[in-house]
């Protein structure tokens, strides 16, 4: 096993603060991994492709039915596609998108997301604008 | 072992040419991080206060630029790294739909070569966190458990033709099945192979014959940048430590220049087969097979 120590010669202070750097860089990392088990939402957790659903985003905003074009404008993801981490990955960037346009007292839509997750049987999300 | 008081600034000369590849493809595959891009849906409420600064974004764009310089040029490219890897990891942080796993990578080899001074553990450690990260969630999913996630990855995601050629001997139940213990078990033996320095080859191996393979089978779905950028931090790893002496001194230019004298000496050690023993002695293979590689992904495929 390798040692800890450094082979170039810094000065001890700098070597001290990039130790401890270095340390929570790593420790925040793996509070990423344990957070993600209690967790549905998977960020910052090493975890590429471990889930992959299909999705299918309605967005009706005053009866009128937001378009392909206009989705992908309001939340920067296609209407219709694939996410490869968690789809509540998907869920939370809706919800970010949709708090900030209430902060800014912009009429609430009414959103569903249906969705497959491996593969299993569809389900729908609905957003809760409160 | 050597020690060298030299390398404040600047990485030694392996090191650079890594991060240089790693700039290279960036440049190719990530242009959104090099023009500075406005916060969108971030991570954590406080980035909306840049949401309307073209000034935010004139200042990302232009300390991204004078990095990309010290790495290009070798100026205090050990900074350069470090601030390069932050500002990736602030972009990230500011825009949900900048965030995935090779982008989060990135971040973390350019900070690490930033601290770097010359003990390889840092990379070594951050490649068994990501290997650990990954295979802890996959063991603890049930769908990973009983094939469920390989079974519909084969059936309905890609159109797998190498494997389809077993689906005619075997049921897709059991094929499903051995591919994800099989990519639990790879993942489990690199968490814990890349901690250990007389394991570098072996683990350097697998990673490309397991990586390399996901990228053939997938079609280059899964994934050219995580396969690229994973292969550098590999290269990151050395086999045994070199004290590096003097490499300050010595330019880009200065080193390409005696590259081209030695070219003869090259071949030699190619012939004789000694070649693959100096870590910077086949840097220029990497090089190769890195354009190679961009010119394919980003321009033909």
């Amino acid at each position: 096993m390798v040692t800890l120590e450094l082979i170039y010669e810094i000065p001890p202070m700098l070597n001290r603060v990039l130790k401890v750097f270095v340390l929570l860089f790593f420790t925040a990392q793996v509070m990423g991994i344990i957070y993600a088990r209690f967790s549905d939402v998977k960020f910052f957790c090493w975890t590429p492709y471990d889930q992959i659903s299909f999705y299918h985003i309605e967005v009706y905003l005053k009866d009128h039915q937001l378009t392909d074009e206009e989705i992908m404008s309001r939340y920067g993801i296609a209407s219709k596609g694939r996410e490869n981490r968690s789809i509540h990955n998907v869920f939370r960037l809706v919800n970010t998108v949709e708090k900030k346009r209430k902060q800014q007292n912009e009429w609430q839509p009414s959103i569903k997301i249906y969705y497959s997750v491996n593969g299993k049987a569809l389900n729908t999300w609905v957003y809760d604008a409160e | 072992m050597m020690l060298n008081r030299g390398h404040q600034f600047n990485l030694p000369m392996y090191e650079s040419h890594i991060a240089l590849l790693l700039l290279i493809f960036s440049i190719f595959f990530k242009t959104k991080f090099f023009y500075g891009t406005y916060p969108f849906a971030p991570f954590i409420d406080f980035f909306w206060i840049f949401e309307p600064g073209v000034g935010y974004r004139i200042l990302l764009g232009g300390i991204t630029f004078l990095c990309c310089l010290g790495i290009v040029f070798r100026k205090m490219n050990r900074i350069a790294c470090f601030i390069l890897g932050l500002i990736i990891l602030w972009i990230i942080l500011s825009n949900q739909l900048f965030y995935s796993t090779n982008n989060l990578l990135l971040a973390c080899l350019f900070i690490l070569l930033g601290v770097y001074r010359g003990n390889d553990l840092i990379f070594r450690i951050q490649l068994s966190i990501l290997y650990f990260g990954s295979s802890i969630s996959k063991i603890l999913e049930t769908d990973w458990r009983n094939g469920t996630y390989f079974n519909n990855f084969i059936t309905q995601v890609y159109d797998l033709s190498l494997i389809n050629i077993l689906l005619d001997f075997i049921s897709v139940f059991w094929v499903a099945l051995f591919f994800s213990w099989f990519v639990i078990g790879i993942e489990i033996s690199l968490c814990v192979l890349v901690l250990f320095r007389r394991f570098t080859f072996a683990s350097r191996l697998i990673a490309l014959v397991f990586h390399g393979g996901m990228l053939i089978i997938s079609g280059g779905e899964l994934s050219v940048p995580y396969f690229y950028i994973l292969m550098c931090a590999f290269l990151l790893l050395q086999s045994k430590i070199e004290g590096k002496v003097n490499e300050d001194a010595q330019s880009w230019f200065d080193f390409f220049i005696d590259y081209f004298k030695t070219l003869r000496i090259h071949f030699l050690k190619l012939w004789k087969g000694t070649y693959f023993q100096n870590n910077t002695s086949y840097i220029y293979i990497y090089y190769f097979f890195a354009l190679i590689y961009i010119i394919y992904f980003r321009f033909i495929n």
